[in-house]
């Protein structure tokens, strides 16, 4: 009966797709021909009613004129390099070479000889040069040659490299990740000049036909991860990929979690970092944010910034962080829990002071917790979405509704809106936006627990909320690594940040192929004096 | 943990912990030299290998009702405590089915999660138990703890085994031997596990005596209780009955858990299961209807916490059935080829 039903649904939902939206009408695999006219004839079929693709037709100069034609995407292509360097030189300056000999290989002879470009590619097939051409380069055709010669002159119009929208450092490089792949590719290999840094291309998507990149550093990675990367991105049969999020959601362990088990990051130095420590970069064209895998909980909590101050400093701030994530988390749901239920433990004075102001309050203290913290997320959002030039006028009504008139007006206490504007900050200064998010969907559920059962409630919650955590993997890494499983190793780069001189080995979980990051013995000393040595001198 | 503190309550309930502690060591280290011979099996495993079916049958339906009903005094105790001293007005089954749900949840993830789980909560329990004791030596006078041994060593001994009792739970680990490392050979972890909780019982009886002496502590059903809430720092940090209650919910957590686990594998294994879970939440339900039907009120739980009742119990399976299995293993590994070693 169940089967029936689901092969039901599977037909009426389910329709395989067309295989012309897969590939697009008139794309196949028919060879070049030999004519020009045909091969021209045949893409404009292909690119009708495309009017950004150019057709361009002129006479090389070679043995007395021949007949050739260029086409590309305009804005896709750099054109002074294609009229410096191909029409001019094929239509003026090839007029000197004799070639009216006879040449065996003609497409051979003129990618070799007379194409003054520094990428040239050779096809034989027609839908090779339909993909080179929507990727950006130039097809030149030539009269009785039945090949196609694509010249790499991609260059469009691009985002420069600029400061990262979402993690903000203070010390540290200020380079963020762009929307174009081969500037994404520089900014790694910039940082890691080393050959086993790897990256391996594929497409995904059957329109869009996203290049998706996989990433790592061979020897140091653990290659079944690799592996596990590149066939789920493989298992990938979707239309389109806009955003590495679309991947992210392919991909990830646990797909009904509010806990991202992906890292999207838009900052080259994090992955560089994380590529050394044996994570996997995916990178994906279009957009700025590059995965990392496998992540864990702790790792989201962690800062590039952690690893360029001093250690006492980073620390610190860790320390600070830890308790911003439980302020995040629990603030309201411990608020509503001890105002409701455990009114004994708090000080007398703090209790009278907080009665006080609760006493005009019309309702319990969850209903007011949720007006709160919806209001809140609300700002929040539409701070996001507005426009800039109406930025001002919401914030200003958002800090007086949020602030003074909620509190004269009698609707929530004041030690209410201390609470929320403490859990608001606290949860943004968490290092990932994304990481924050899950706490703050997971504080309501904590309030509710906390307004039914109290302080119980809240450790039910938690229990939960560990179990959970606990059961959770990334890529084979359980989710809160150094934890537990404990590995001590780690654990100086989780509540605190060793020196560096004193972090020896990479995580046990993504580095164990290549244990050792240094050498020991490298804490800074006092020179000595060497026996019979010069620093007498 | 208030349910240790049963029985005779007087000064000298440090030295019964002690005692207990010694008792329950070498009691451990038995069951350790034991554990060694199944070589990586379960008890049950262990048995069947020997060629004793029917010994293993019966020992798996022991070891099933042994955990289910630990899981259900546990969490009796436990809601016991919640209704008695933080929730006067809510339902005493709130709590039970809220801490089953949440542990059979746990249990079916399986030990690899509960590992996990306890691994991270393991630091809090201790960590939060020894801050309070510590917390407590500050105000405590030290005249509560004299005279020593004042009524003679009848109370000592009869407090001694009353806190044994509770230390044979270490023989969940006859059930549990498959998951661990096999680099793990020797189990000397027992022994030395049970020391440390014998620690850290001593420490925190002291800690209840010291505190607030011996007359007060026999007059509340909670002393440790009664301990947290004198506590004062500094005048600072007071009412941490909050912090009191988030140990109790997690380390009873953590037991119940464990043990329904137990008890799962222990069935899975009688009747050939496949899949140990499929058990797991009709024996929490049971360990839930248990909690209910066992006891009428909490003064009934504490007598059956009583040595005459509760060791007695236990012995049956901290000491009789590993003497039985003992037994067995003597006569018969020179008649199964390869089991002498």
């Amino acid at each position: 009966m169940l089967k029936k039903w689901k092969n039901i649904i599977k037909k009426v939902f389910a329709k395989p797709r067309n295989e012309s939206q897969a590939i697009g009408g008139g794309e196949s695999k028919e060879p070049v021909a030999v004519s020009l006219e045909s091969n021209i004839k045949h893409l404009k079929a292909v690119f009708d009613r495309c009017t950004d693709v150019i057709f361009r037709e002129f006479e090389a100069a070679i043995g007395g004129g021949v007949k050739t034609a260029m086409i590309y995407i305009d804005g896709l292509v750099n054109k002074e390099m294609l009229t410096d360097d191909l029409v001019k030189a094929l239509m003026y300056d090839v007029s000197g070479i004799n070639s009216s000999a006879p040449v065996s290989d003609p497409a051979g002879y003129l990618s070799r000889s007379i194409i003054a470009f520094t990428e040239v590619k050779v096809h034989d097939n027609m839908m090779d040069v339909v993909h080179s051409l929507l990727s950006g380069e130039t097809v030149l055709f030539v009269d009785g040659v039945s090949k196609a010669f694509t010249l790499s002159t991609q260059d469009w119009v691009q985002r420069a490299v600029t400061e990262p929208a979402t993690e903000n450092v203070v010390r540290g490089p200020r380079e963020g990740f762009t929307e174009n792949l081969q500037t994404n590719y520089t900014l790694i290999r910039r940082r890691i000049k080393s050959s086993r840094l790897k990256f391996e291309t594929m497409k995904i998507g059957a329109v869009t036909k996203t290049a998706v990149s996989v990433g790592y550093i061979e020897g140091i990675v653990n290659n079944k991860i690799v592996d596990e990367v590149k066939s789920r991105l493989q298992r990938i049969d979707t239309d389109g990929i806009l955003e590495s999020g679309y991947i992210e959601e392919y991909i990830e362990d646990a797909p009904m979690t509010v806990f991202p088990t992906v890292q999207a990051t838009e900052r080259p130095d994090k992955v560089a970092g994380g590529l050394l420590e044996g994570q996997v970069a995916i990178l994906v064209d279009t957009t700025p944010f590059v995965l990392l895998v496998p992540v864990t909980f702790p790792q989201l909590l962690q800062a590039s910034e952690d690893y360029y101050l001093r250690w006492p400093f980073a620390s610190f701030i860790r320390f600070i962080r830890f308790v911003t994530l439980n302020i995040a988390l629990l603030a309201p749901p411990l608020y509503i829990a001890i105002t409701t239920y455990h009114q004994e433990m708090l000080p007398t004075p703090l209790l009278i002071s907080i009665a006080a102001a609760r006493e005009g309050v019309p309702f319990p203290a969850f209903v007011e917790a949720l007006l709160m913290e919806t209001t809140f997320e609300v700002l929040r959002e539409a701070g996001v979405r507005l426009p800039k030039a109406v930025g001002q006028a919401v914030s200003i009504v958002g800090a007086l509704v949020i602030g003074d008139a909620a509190v004269s007006a009698g609707l929530v206490s004041p030690a209410m809106v201390i609470v929320v504007a403490l859990t608001a900050i606290s949860s943004f200064s968490l290092p990932s936006y994304f990481g924050a998010f899950s706490l703050r969907i997971l504080r309501f559920p904590l309030m509710a627990l906390a307004a039914a059962l109290g302080l119980f409630g809240v450790m039910a919650g938690l229990l939960a909320l560990l179990i959970h955590l606990c059961s959770l993997r990334s890529f084979g890494v359980p989710y809160i690594a150094p934890l537990a499983p404990t590995s001590w190793r780690d654990l100086k780069d989780m509540f605190f940040r060793m020196p560096w001189w004193s972090m020896f080995t990479r995580p046990r979980m993504t580095g164990h192929k290549e244990p050792a990051r240094q050498d020991y013995m490298q804490k800074p000393r006092p020179p000595r004096r060497r026996p019979g040595g010069k620093s007498g001198q | 943990m208030p349910v240790l503190t049963v029985g005779d309550r007087y000064q000298d309930v440090w030295i019964a912990a002690a005692l207990a502690a010694a008792m329950g060591g070498i009691n451990s280290f038995l069951l350790a030299i034991m554990a060694g011979l199944y070589r990586g099996q379960t008890v049950l495993g262990f048995l069947e290998e020997l060629g004793a079916g029917i010994s293993a049958k019966v020992v798996g339906v022991v070891f099933t009702v042994f955990g289910v009903h630990v899981a259900s005094i546990t969490l009796r105790d436990f809601a016991e405590l919640m209704v008695t001293y933080f929730y006067e007005e809510t339902p005493l089954i709130v709590f039970i089915i809220v801490t089953a749900l949440l542990a059979y949840w746990l249990a079916y993830m399986g030990i690899e999660v509960i590992v996990r789980v306890a691994q991270f909560v393991f630091p809090l329990i201790i960590g939060g138990i020894i801050l309070i004791n510590l917390a407590s030596l500050n105000f405590g006078d030290p005249n509560n703890i004299f005279p020593l041994i004042e009524k003679g060593a009848a109370p000592i001994i009869r407090g001694g085994v009353t806190q044994w009792a509770f230390f044979g739970d270490v023989v969940i680990w006859f059930l549990l031997l498959p998951h661990l490392n096999s680099s793990v050979k020797k189990y000397t972890f027992l022994p030395l596990s049970v020391l440390a909780a014998g620690l850290l019982l001593v420490f925190t009886v002291f800690s209840i005596i010291w505190g607030i002496g011996n007359r007060v502590a026999v007059m509340r059903i909670y002393p440790y209780l009664s301990l947290v809430e004198e506590i004062s720092v500094v005048e600072f940090i007071e009412r941490v009955e909050g912090f009191f209650l988030l140990i109790w919910v997690a380390s009873n957590f953590l037991k119940i858990t464990l043990f329904l686990y137990a008890a799962s594998v222990s069935t899975g294994h009688l009747f050939r299961l496949g899949d140990r879970r499929a058990v797991l939440l009709p024996l929490t339900i049971l360990a839930v209807n248990l909690a209910v039907i066992l006891f009428d009120n909490y003064l009934q739980l504490r007598y059956f916490l009583r040595p005459e009742v509760y060791a007695v119990y236990m012995s049956i399976i901290q000491l009789a059935i590993p003497a039985y299995i003992a037994v067995l293993w003597l006569v018969r590994k020179r008649r199964t080829p390869g089991m002498a070693e």
